[in-house]
């Protein structure tokens, strides 16, 4: 009963975040300089009518009464009309949103599984060959521009072996699940790096520390073996603050991968952000930063709900 | 000698390699007669330690075994295989750590820890069969609801409790030998008592030995058949633990020896006139030279005891109460509120040392932290010379704070690492207003760590630079400098050696005929408390059973929580004619 309550009061908790954030967007986007209606119409209308034009998409309001308007769009009117494009804000955005979470989710699950065993690998031949190789790779590779590690596997395995495809979601006949994967590898790779490398430094780093742990010291005296004291110990010790790097590392790559998007030509919401802030089209910019502060927010929710329940102390 | 159980030869351990490599454990030799508890004795870096972890081969990384042989049964231990080496661990030789709050896995439930182990050593057992096993082990060390407690997690345990699994989890396979590695020293006096029963009794069972790695004489008096002394590595002595403790060949062992307060030490002393002091005859402050030195002694008794009451008391509590809330809003417990303190009254006199006593969690900390202004009490008022602090506004109580200080159990975290000890003594000074300049902080320091025996040379040194003992020495000049009324003592010895604790104690009582200081000292043991206290006061729950003079600790009449205090001191057992001199003594020496 205790941690149903306790769920729903964490999940309420989201709901002022969300006021906060979509205020400071909404703000930021208005106090910046430049004026989309201007650049749009001001050449081929009449100043009268460009007046009208902004007053018709309720720029004329004071600004608390245009942030209310927009919060109200947000549930009722799709997020709004865009002004360039002239459509509803998630009518745009949600079919892209959908691939950048894809490749998100790529990112994720290259991320999960390379970090962990790179860092396992490392934790537990501690101070050995293995360790050192496998640190000189992380230290190396956090130091790498996304882009270029970008075009880089673009150069190795699209054009010299010729195994991936270079950029895409599909192929032009299109393709089913296999063809998807197949396009996911090397921006999933390129996105997942950075985060790969912070994710296995944890797990080496909580690995050593575990290792030194009294109860270690306990199991191993009753002659329990070393690859079991790992498996099952250790292993289950550092798995809440795996649990929490991987949650971090997922609102990093949410926002990340809009950068591989460019480099991959990949049809995510990064490139219609970048020209919405181009044309200063606030309500795209709006909705486009309040979905990814939501996704955000939820992957926080579910983090810490998962570390929680993997804690005993916090149980019951 | 023949028929040894365990037999380690010569054994040496370096730390590091090369030129630069530390020996810290130095020929060291020695025998556990199958059956018998062999106790080794020492300070803190004797080796102790790393000498039961040679036997099981779990030394850490950077020690290295450099000669020398360990055998158990015959078979030599050292050159095994890895994979042999964790075949012998637990079959044949079990251990027990000093912490057994964190000796277990947090993450899993007891029985599936003890089932582990279980399915470890008797692969063909079943899944029914290990947990009867685990639950028949809970019981025999002593656990009745062994149902609840294969379904707890550690932390659902208390210490004690957590004790008592490891000991079911190390003896479970029947090993010849059992290894305890300071297996009380994290537990309170009463707790203590029962698991060196139990460790005992169940070593008695599996019919093995039992290796009793320990820093007290206590320990080694009530549990040891014979007993080794180590100093720096080395084993000074061993014998029969009845010739080890009162014929002593060795000058280092009969200096720890001295140094052990023990119940009615005081009186004694001051039957023969002598100053009370503990360790080395006459003691000095500085702690350099621990033997030798005169100093100006306190008689033993405590002369001031009947001119005191001209004055009226430093500090009153009167119906004091400290609730604390847990959980509630946002926490998504339940809100549940404890009390820390109940309606406690009591008064502590000026030149007073006023002990309090009590298990583990019975309020003492923060009774003491109530009278010293770092909580606020929910009823009651506390009076410190004529003022309400419980009352007093904060401008008022930050103004009276330089007259009520501190020391703390932990000397090592109570300092802070980057900073030189001189300035952490000299910025309160500075702070409260008590020295005008930076120079005149640090002359005051000076003299602070003059009065407690450092020369001022230490003023720049960083804590990690100084050992235990000197550490503590910062502690208790940094709340001197400020020229408080009351210093209140929070267990400041039980983390120390006892040579260490001795040193501390005569400067305590030294300190206070110097300054006219009173003290609140916290401690649980009793022995110390009685040396030290004038009168003392038993805490349980928060609530203030009694209080009674030292003198009357042993008399009739006590309290039953006082008397299970008082029983859980393991007295210095001496065969010599005198019999226990223990309690004996202290009987004696009612009034």
């Amino acid at each position: 009963m205790g941690t149903v309550k306790h769920i729903l009061w964490r999940s309420l908790n989201i709901v002022p975040v969300l006021l906060v954030v979509s205020a400071l967007t909404f703000l930021v986007g208005r106090l910046t300089p430049g004026d989309p209606i201007e650049a749009q119409f001001a050449r081929d209308h009449t100043p009268e009518q460009v007046e009208a034009i902004r007053a018709s998409y309720g720029l004329t309001l004071p600004l608390w009464q245009q942030y209310v308007k927009w919060v109200k769009d947000l549930f009722t009117a799709g997020g709004g009309m865009s002004i360039v494009q002239n459509q509803p804000v998630f009518d745009i955005l949600l079919p892209n949103f959908a691939n950048t979470l894809i490749l998100t989710a790529a990112g994720v699950v290259i991320c999960a599984v390379l970090g962990v065993v790179i860092g396992v690998v490392a934790g537990t031949n501690h101070r050995g060959f293995l360790d050192r190789f496998a640190m000189l790779f992380v230290q190396t590779g956090s130091n790498l521009s996304v882009y270029w590690f970008g075009l880089i596997l673009i150069w190795i395995f699209s054009l010299r072996l010729g195994w991936l495809p270079a950029s895409g979601m599909e192929s032009r006949n299109g393709g089913g699940f296999g063809d998807l994967l197949a396009h996911l590898v090397l921006p999933g790779l390129s996105a997942a790096l950075i985060s790969t490398l912070v994710l296995a430094r944890f797990t080496r780093l909580g690995i050593i520390q575990e290792s030194q742990s009294d109860y270690v010291r306990t199991f191993a005296s009753q002659g329990v073996p070393r690859r079991r004291l790992v498996a099952k110990h250790i292993g289950r010790n550092i798995l809440p603050a795996v649990v929490n790097i991987i949650g971090l590392e997922i609102g990093t790559l949410i926002t990340g991968v809009i950068f591989v998007e460019s480099v991959f030509n990949w049809p995510g919401i990064g490139t219609q952000l970048v020209n919405a802030v181009n044309g200063k089209d606030y309500p795209l910019i709006q909705g486009g930063v309040i979905l990814v502060a939501l996704c955000y927010l939820l992957v926080n929710l579910l983090t810490d709900i998962t570390v929680d329940a993997l804690n005993p102390r916090l149980r019951r | 000698m023949t028929g040894a159980l365990l037999s380690v030869r010569e054994l040496s351990v370096e730390f590091g390699r090369g030129p630069a490599a530390e020996r810290v454990v130095d020929e060291v030799t020695f025998d556990v007669r199958p059956g018998e508890t062999f106790a080794i004795v020492g300070e803190s870096g004797a080796g102790k330690s790393l000498t039961a972890s040679a036997i099981l081969g779990l030394l850490p990384d950077d020690a290295v075994v450099t000669s020398g042989s360990i055998s158990l049964h015959g078979e030599e231990v050292l050159t095994a295989t890895r994979s042999s080496v964790t075949r012998f661990r637990g079959s044949k030789i079990g251990m027990v750590f000093q912490n057994p709050l964190a000796s277990l896995d947090p993450s899993f439930r007891i029985g599936n820890q003890l089932k582990e182990i279980i399915g470890l050593h008797r692969p063909a057992a079943t899944k029914r069969e290990r947990h009867e096993i685990a639950e028949t082990w809970l019981r025999n060390v002593g656990i009745d609801d062994a149902a609840r407690v294969l379904s707890a997690y550690p932390h659902e345990l208390s210490g004690g409790m957590r004790q008592r699994v490891m000991i079911a989890l190390a003896s479970l396979s029947g090993p010849a030998l059992l290894i305890a590695d300071e297996p009380t020293t994290a537990l309170d006096a009463v707790v203590q008592k029962q698991i060196l029963d139990l460790l005992r009794s169940v070593s008695e069972e599996t019919g093995g030995s039992l290796l009793l790695i320990t820093h007290d004489f206590g320990v080694v008096s009530y549990a040891a058949d014979r007993v080794a002394v180590m100093k720096d590595g080395r084993i000074v002595e061993q014998d029969r633990r009845d010739r080890v403790l009162t014929a002593p060949a060795d000058a280092y062992t009969r200096s720890l020896i001295r140094a052990v307060p023990e119940i009615g030490a005081r009186f004694r002393l001051a039957e023969r006139g002598l100053p009370r002091r503990l360790g080395p005859a006459g003691g000095d402050r500085s702690p350099a030279s621990a033997d030798g030195g005169d100093g100006t002694a306190v008689t033993a008794a405590g002369p001031r005891d009947d001119d005191r009451d001209a004055r009226p008391p430093l500090v009153t509590l009167r119906n004091v109460s400290k609730e604390f809330v847990v959980g509630g809003l946002g926490t998504g417990q339940r809100k549940r509120r404890f009390r820390a303190v109940g309606d406690v009254s009591l008064h502590i006199e000026r030149g007073e040392v006023f002990g309090l006593i009590g298990e583990s969690g019975s309020g003492k900390s923060t009774l003491s932290r109530l009278i010293g202004g770092l909580l606020r009490a929910d009823a009651g008022e506390i009076v410190f010379d004529g003022r309400d602090i419980a009352r007093l506004p904060k401008a008022e109580l930050r103004r009276l704070r330089p007259r009520f200080q501190f020391v703390f159990q932990d000397a090592t975290s109570s300092l802070n690492p980057r900073v030189p000890v001189g300035e952490q003594i000299s910025r309160p000074l500075l702070r409260f207003g008590k020295a005008a300049s930076r120079a005149a902080g640090r002359a005051r320091a000076a003299e602070a760590l003059d009065l407690v025996g450092l020369p001022s040379s230490y003023l720049h040194r960083y804590p990690h630079e100084l050992s235990g003992g000197q550490r503590q020495r910062i502690g208790i000049a940094r709340a001197l400098a400020l020229e408080p009324d009351l210093l209140i003592l929070d267990e400041p010895t039980s983390a120390l050696d006892v040579s260490t604790q001795a040193n501390i104690l005569n400067l305590l009582l030294d300190l206070r005929e110097e300054l006219d200081l009173t003290y609140l000292f916290i401690g649980h043991n009793l022995a110390v408390v009685e040396f030290l206290c004038d009168r003392v006061g038993v805490l349980e729950q928060g609530v203030l059973l009694e209080t009674f003079r030292a003198g009357e600790l042993s008399a009739a009449g006590r309290h039953p929580v006082t008397r299970a205090l008082l029983d859980a001191v393991l007295p210095m057992r001496f065969t010599d004619e005198s019999g226990t001199r223990g309690h004996a003594a202290a009987g004696k020496a009612d009034p």
